[in-house]
């Protein structure tokens, strides 16, 4: 048992998390990504590569049985790990790599055998090659997406061809963390953070993040606004980050996406410097957005909709309960 | 008998490799029951089988491949001996490859390349 038990601790030195946040709960999220960034822990894309499931926030109504669902897939050993608040996230996260290591089958467990699917219908389709429709769901369990964000598509090939946004767990006492006057240049760090994620760019994502905790925790602007010009002046710069953005999910007012992200970049600099104060430009709500982001992705090919959906600054925690459609006109 | 020392060793070594590998799965599982899940759908569930049917258009588009594929399996041999034969070898090999030019010929005239 000594070695068993020694290459097992070895196999979970780094657990892989699953990150599944409840709307309104991204302070609970920007602790665990901050540890996990410390320690070096990656975050898991989909289940097969997760050891642990991290539920942030208090799970209602429906996200409650996503998080059902998407536990029952993790491959064993694994732990689910529901963490309510942010003071919890150390000392349960510390405890992962032992509990992973010691992990026992619980007895009496059968597999579900899976349902019977059936299949697809074909329709036409903007190439005329009569594909497969089919219904996938994207969210709320994704990297760098909305918390709590659903959108429920009809896919041809890779082009969205009919959407449905809703916002998922809402609960009387969902409140928006970043509601906050002088959150704000933060809220919009983790925005960029989390296009530059989609967008393939994890250094820099990364070095958004930490930006992003260190205006959460006060650190004296003066240096903190110096790195940030640093950072800004970096992804400006990149052409290939304004040739992938340009032209994706244009929006009356807000431009297409690489003008969001430059409006972002340039008020994150701007706040930090006189925090408060009016915003230049266009901001929709979060309602607003629901009703624009099916029109906006559908027709789009399913990696420009993840690219649109990062590049939209939608807090979902003020969204009310609702669920909007876009359908391909032409 | 002689001649079967490298086959029984290698069928040894095979057997050998196997069991290690499966008894090392046995010794590091923690539960011998495999996994079932359906796909990953960010937490939603699959509505239908993703088994697709393709439009009628792609076929030609394979079997055309084929032909082409199974031209190359034919000239590899062909050029080994091509060198010793002569003229009579490339003669036939081209009358082969205007064969199969026909057949791309028909696919063309029948719209099959057309992509849209």
């Amino acid at each position: 048992m000594g070695l068993i038990g020694s290459v097992r601790r070895a196999a979970f030195t780094r657990p892989h998390l699953l990150l599944l946040t409840a709307p309104g709960a991204a302070e609970v999220r920007i602790a665990v990504e901050r540890f996990a960034r410390r320690r070096g822990w990656p975050l898991a894309d989909s289940p097969a590569d997760a050891d642990a499931l991290v539920e942030a926030g208090v799970l209602h109504g429906e996200m409650a049985e996503v998080a059902e669902t998407v536990w029952r897939q993790l491959p064993a050993p694994s732990i689910r790990m529901p963490l309510a608040v942010p003071a919890e996230v150390e000392p349960g996260l510390a405890d992962l790599p032992a509990r992973l290591a010691s992990w026992r089958p619980e007895t009496g467990e059968e597999p579900e055998a899976a349902p019977e699917l059936s299949m697809a219908d074909r329709a036409e389709d903007r190439d005329g090659l009569k594909l497969d429709v089919l219904h996938v769901p994207l969210g709320p369990l994704l990297p760098h997406w909305p918390e709590g964000l659903r959108l429920v598509t009809r896919l041809q090939g890779d082009v969205i061809q009919h959407a449905e946004a809703e916002v998922l767990g809402l609960g009387p006492d969902t409140r928006s963390f970043w509601a906050v006057e002088d959150r704000r240049a933060a809220r919009r760090l983790d925005a960029i953070a989390r296009l530059l994620g989609v967008a393939g760019w994890t250094a820099m994502q990364w070095r958004c993040q930490a930006l992003r905790d260190r205006a959460l925790a006060d650190e004296p602007r003066d240096r903190l606004v110096g790195d940030l010009k640093a950072a800004a002046a970096r992804i400006r710069r990149s052409r290939l980050l304004r040739s992938e953005l340009t032209g994706l999910g244009a929006v009356a007012g807000t431009g297409d996406a690489a003008d969001r992200l430059h409006q972002w970049l340039t008020e994150v600099v701007h706040d930090l410097r006189a925090p408060g104060g009016e915003l230049a430009g266009s901001h929709p709500s979060a309602a607003e957005w629901l009703d624009m982001l099916p029109d906006t992705v559908v027709g789009a090919e399913l990696t420009a909709a993840r690219l649109i959906v990062a590049s939209v600054d939608l807090d979902t925690a003020e969204a009310e309960q609702r669920s909007t459609t876009g359908v391909h006109h032409g | 008998m002689s001649s079967l020392v490298p086959l029984l060793a290698m069928l040894a070594l095979a057997v050998g490799l196997l069991g290690a590998a499966y008894g090392l799965s046995v010794l590091l599982t923690v539960r011998r029951r495999a996994l079932v899940a359906g796909p990953f759908l960010s937490g939603g569930l699959a509505t239908e089988h993703a088994v697709s049917r393709f439009h009628v258009r792609w076929y030609p588009v394979t079997l055309l491949f084929l032909a082409f594929d199974m031209e190359m399996v034919f000239m590899y041999p062909w050029a080994v001996v091509a060198a010793d034969i002569g003229a009579e070898a490339v003669v036939e090999m081209f009358a082969f490859l205007a064969m199969l030019l026909v057949g791309v010929l028909y696919v063309w005239r029948e719209g099959g390349l057309r992509w849209v």
